[in-house]
């Protein structure tokens, strides 16, 4: 008989293919799409930067709007320093002191979160587009130019995106996150071949103003703002689009420390957000994104880690702690039985139907990791091939982790952290 | 109401069962071949079995002088592979798969080789005189048992001290298609699990190694060394 552990994994198991399939048919329709639309008029564009203790970077944020290929009299930058402790404030006024001939505007304000510093930038902003660049992200100067005219195509769309890169990859957590970017970007785009984008990240997503304006701004004392505005816009029929020709350069946390907490951060946001607009979960009326990839994000990770725990129980506990009692029944004897433990292993022992499966999922994954490498013109090889491997094996259960610890929080209803 | 493509989805639900079907196949293939390897080391067995019991026949006929110790050591040989068989045979037969091959008929003849040997053993010690301990080891299921499990590592710790000296046949007493086992299971009135036989004296109940020493030195004719 087909034991309970093993039933969920093969469950799991056909639903990630299913995914991975389903995903790689997307791909085989559409390709990737790579146009190059061209500007045809120049709106005003507001850019607002959320900061909060950012005295290393705010200024070379800054310096990126500044280089921007776009006449200077159409952008209005509005930095709304969130009751910074460092030296941001004084940073960004000596900028604007050597900048005069640029738009630039200084809001201060009390602590209140990013939410809320987006809504003051959002009050003060008169640009048919409102911009945001997260204080640690650098744009590449064509951003605009190459992502305005993509609103020509459809008035229903309110958000585009720009490829994001990884700018420092000093560390190898740095080198993992750096493949994880372009990986995510890919899936991204094919996600918005289906209008399924449930996030508009920080770093320079351009939005129409109007829209935003017209859903009442950002969610203020949100986890993650900017995944809640892409659900309520998915929720109002809006589309998100990924375009894959401009870039913007974010910084990644160095250390495992910072990158479990941005993650815990992340992830207890998307989790809460989408439990907050349930009601489009498998509901018809939102198509492929209320039928599959809301559930998705919300399954996703509650089934992964089900099963990581379940199989660390099934095949790492209970053998480990039987293992303890065995070796105590022989007095602990343990140079005499240890010339047994790996004895005996026979080309027999594997499991050969599971092996095909996971080198099928393995073969998918490869094809997709290729392509995105590939819609990015990098090699596989960049950084070595050791990052690539890392990220492979590796990443998943740092993931699972970051997934682990939110529901621990949310069980023993542990604080948000805003920024 | 927005755009929802069934065909899609049928599609890549077609192809991941296909896969499936296909991942399934694999494994039966497999698995039929896992049934032929053993079924292969079960007929080197009991061709293995046929030249002992034929060697210690002739032995006993022609009271050949200086040949035990060497069949001795090949009975040993045969008994240790044949608890190396019993363990394949359970894992695989516990494999998580949805293509599970019967190994009832395996499992029939491997219960049957251990009976056969452990009767051998027992003649060839009146034939060659020699001086080791036979323990014959009752076990159930290890989800009805947790304590079988820590059992058999201490029999195989001891079998690992004593070497040849010690002889090991396990019996799965849950085993009913063969009649065999219930004969005996009945023989020994054995009731608890685990339980060891040996040398005719039952030990009901987990003995750990501390405990089950004493018991096979005490049965050794001679003194010996690990003891």
């Amino acid at each position: 008989m087909l034991s309970f552990t093993a039933l969920i994994l093969w469950i799991t198991y056909f639903i990630g293919l299913f995914i991975l399939v389903f995903w790689f048919i997307v791909f085989f329709e559409r390709g990737i799409e790579n146009k190059n639309l061209k500007i045809r008029d120049y709106p005003s564009v507001s850019i607002a930067i959320p900061a909060y203790n950012e005295e290393i970077t705010i200024k070379d944020t800054i310096d990126s709007l500044l280089n921007l290929d776009y006449p200077k009299e159409l952008i209005e930058i509005i930095v709304v320093n969130d009751g910074s402790k460092d030296n941001t404030k004084a940073i960004v006024e000596k900028t604007i002191e050597e900048n005069k001939q640029f738009n630039i505007v200084l809001i201060n304000q009390k602590n209140s979160g990013k939410g809320a510093a987006l809504n003051n930038a959002l009050r003060h902003a008169k640009g048919k587009f409102f911009v945001v660049l997260d204080a640690d992200s650098m744009v590449r100067s064509d951003a605009l130019k190459k992502i305005l005219p993509v609103f020509r195509e459809d008035k229903k769309i309110a958000v585009v995106l720009p490829l994001m890169r990884v700018k420092n990859t000093k560390t190898f957590l740095q080198k993992l996150q750096w493949c994880e970017y372009i990986t995510n970007n890919f899936s991204k785009k094919l996600i918005t071949y289906l209008d399924c984008c449930h996030v508009a990240p920080g770093p320079f997503s351009v939005y129409r103003r109007d829209v935003i304006a017209s859903v009442h701004g950002f969610s203020e004392n949100n986890l993650t703002e900017d995944l809640e505005m892409a659900l309520r816009l998915q929720e109002k029929n809006y589309r998100l689009v990924q375009v894959m020709n401009t870039v913007v350069y974010t910084k990644v946390p160095v250390n495992l420390k910072a990158f479990l907490k941005q993650r815990n951060r992340w992830y207890k946001g998307a989790l809460l957000n989408v439990i907050k607009y349930r009601r489009m979960l498998f509901n018809l009326d939102y198509g492929d994104f209320g039928i599959f990839h809301l559930p998705t994000v919300l399954f996703a990770a509650i089934i992964s880690l089900t099963v990581l725990l379940v199989s660390v129980y099934n095949y790492l506990i209970i053998p480990g702690l039987q293992e303890l009692k065995n070796i105590g029944a022989i007095n602990y004897d343990l140079p005499i039985v240890m010339g047994t433990w790996f004895k005996g292993i026979s080309v027999m022992d594997f499991n050969v139907m599971n092996i095909f499966l996971a080198a099928a999922m393995f073969f998918i994954l490869l094809c997709l990791i290729y392509f995105s490498y590939k819609s990015h013109q990098e090699k596989l090889s960049a950084f070595g091939y050791l990052p690539l491997i890392g990220y492979f094996f590796i990443y998943a259960f740092l993931i699972l982790i970051s997934w682990a610890w939110v529901f621990f929080d949310i069980a023993t209803g542990r604080k948000i952290q805003r920024w | 109401m927005r755009e929802f493509k069934k065909r899609r989805y049928l599609i890549a639900f077609f192809i991941t069962l296909f896969v499936f079907v296909i991942g399934m196949l694999v494994g039966f293939s497999f698995n039929k071949q896992r049934e032929n390897y053993l079924s292969g080391v079960m007929d080197a067995q009991r061709m293995d079995y046929d030249s002992l019991q034929l060697q210690y026949a002739f032995v006993d006929t022609m009271k050949t002088e200086g040949v035990c110790s060497g069949i001795s050591q090949a009975m040993s040989k045969s008994v240790s592979d044949l608890e190396e068989l019993r363990v394949r045979i359970e894992d695989y037969s516990t494999d998580d798969s949805f293509t599970k091959v019967d190994y009832e008929t395996l499992k029939r003849d491997y219960l049957l080789a251990q009976i056969k040997y452990w009767l051998l053993d027992k003649q060839s010690k009146r034939i060659c005189d020699r001086d080791s301990v036979s323990v014959l080891y009752f076990y159930i299921n290890e989800d009805d048992c947790s304590e079988c499990s820590t059992q058999s590592y201490v029999l195989t710790y001891l079998k690992k001290l004593f070497g040849e000296k010690l002889l090991v046949f396990s019996m799965d007493s849950e085993f009913k298609n063969e009649p065999l086992v219930d004969i005996v299971v009945n023989t020994y009135n054995i009731t608890e699990y685990p339980t060891l036989v040996v040398d005719n004296e039952v030990y009901p109940g987990l003995m750990e190694s501390d405990g089950l020493k004493p018991v096979i030195c005490e049965h050794f004719r001679e003194k010996n060394e690990n003891c």
